[in-house]
């Protein structure tokens, strides 16, 4: 893995800033491509994405492999991240725990299901397939959901650690997902980093919410909220520094106001690792 | 199976392929959350909470 990958804040890269990025060369760390969007890229599309993975290292968010579907999985979308993966080289791939799909309807949302066992093993078993099929291990991420089942059994951070001990995938802890569940079911965000296994979150996302009043909306359409940056150097102080990825797709700025974003997640990253020097000097 | 019977009827409430469903429905969902029910089903069918919807917007345009 790319060291500097491992240190830096990233952004996630959308296509109306991809020309910005590759006259400007921004000093960023890293990017992250909704690869859905690039899978029939061709031309000057495709081109472009070359040319951002050959200035800066590039990792794949994925939204349609529907991990906790009951759909047979779709080896067709599989076989176009594979194809672009070989081509991109992306440092990792990850994916949502929820399902996208029923009877071949694309539900055009990460939608929640029931934590159950018998949702962890079929979960495992396609998560097993799809890291055998890409030949790497997968990065799923927490979603922010609206509803919850009476027959969970576990919670998500349950289900997830189980799920990564079952079959070796890594986590993407979404803080933004995690604080707007805890305004909205209760959950609290803090006691869910405090049980996650910090050595298998390989990144970290960061994004604004929409204020409905009474509850939020996981919209990435605002910069990251204090609380989110409150929980965000709780999880750095507990996990040490992490990719860590600020995300925006609706109502998307200029992209000086995502390079400001990515800045305040690296002061965070630095302030760990100066104590953490100072702290092996002493 | 619990998870294929869960997620058939989700996608019929929320493809409004049958409206006494959403009733049915709800009643395997949990009641201590701030946001009511009828309105998390919405947010669900107007895909408000759709971060990735010009994503698998632009999956259904190639596929």
């Amino acid at each position: 893995m790319n060291e500097q990958l491992v240190n830096d804040a990233g952004i996630g890269l959308r296509g109306q800033h991809t020309s910005y990025v590759l006259d400007n060369k921004p000093d960023i760390g890293w990017f992250e491509i909704l690869a859905d969007n690039y899978l029939s890229a061709g031309g000057l599309v495709a081109d472009q994405l070359v040319a951002v993975r050959d200035c800066y290292p590039l990792t794949f968010h994925c939204v349609g492999m529907s991990l906790a579907g009951t759909d047979s999985l779709d080896m067709a979308y599989l076989a176009r991240v594979k194809m672009l993966a070989q081509k991109i080289e992306p440092e990792w791939i990850s994916d949502h725990l929820c399902f996208t799909r029923y009877g071949q309807h694309h539900m055009h949302d990460l939608l929640p299901f029931p934590y159950t066992a018998e949702a962890l093993l079929h979960v495992a078993e396609r998560v097993t397939i799809i890291q055998e099929y890409l030949q790497r291990r997968l990065v799923i991420e927490n979603v922010s959901s609206y509803l919850q089942f009476n027959d969970s059994a576990m919670t998500e951070a349950e289900f997830l650690s189980e799920l990564s001990i079952k079959t070796g995938c890594d986590i993407l802890f979404d803080i933004n997902n995690a604080y707007v569940n805890e305004v909205n079911h209760g959950i609290n965000a803090r006691d869910i980093i405090d049980k996650l296994d910090a050595d298998r979150i390989r990144e970290i996302h960061l994004a604004g919410y929409e204020d409905k009043g009474e509850y939020l909306v996981d919209a990435h359409n605002n910069k990251v909220a204090d609380p989110v940056w409150e929980l965000y150097k709780y999880l750095i102080d507990k996990t040490g520094a992490k990719p860590t990825l600020i995300e925006w797709d609706n109502d998307i700025p200029e992209f000086y106001v995502l390079l400001n974003e990515a800045s305040r997640a690296q002061q965070v990253i630095e302030s760990y690792k100066t104590i953490n020097q100072f702290e092996k000097a002493v | 199976m619990l998870l294929q019977d869960i997620q058939r009827r989700f996608s019929d409430v929320l493809l409004n392929r049958d409206i006494r469903l959403q009733t049915l429905f709800e009643g395997e969902l949990k009641t201590n959350s701030r946001i009511p029910q009828s309105i998390a089903l919405e947010i669900y069918k107007n895909n408000v909470s759709m971060a990735c919807v010009n994503t698998l917007r632009s999956i259904l345009s190639c596929s």
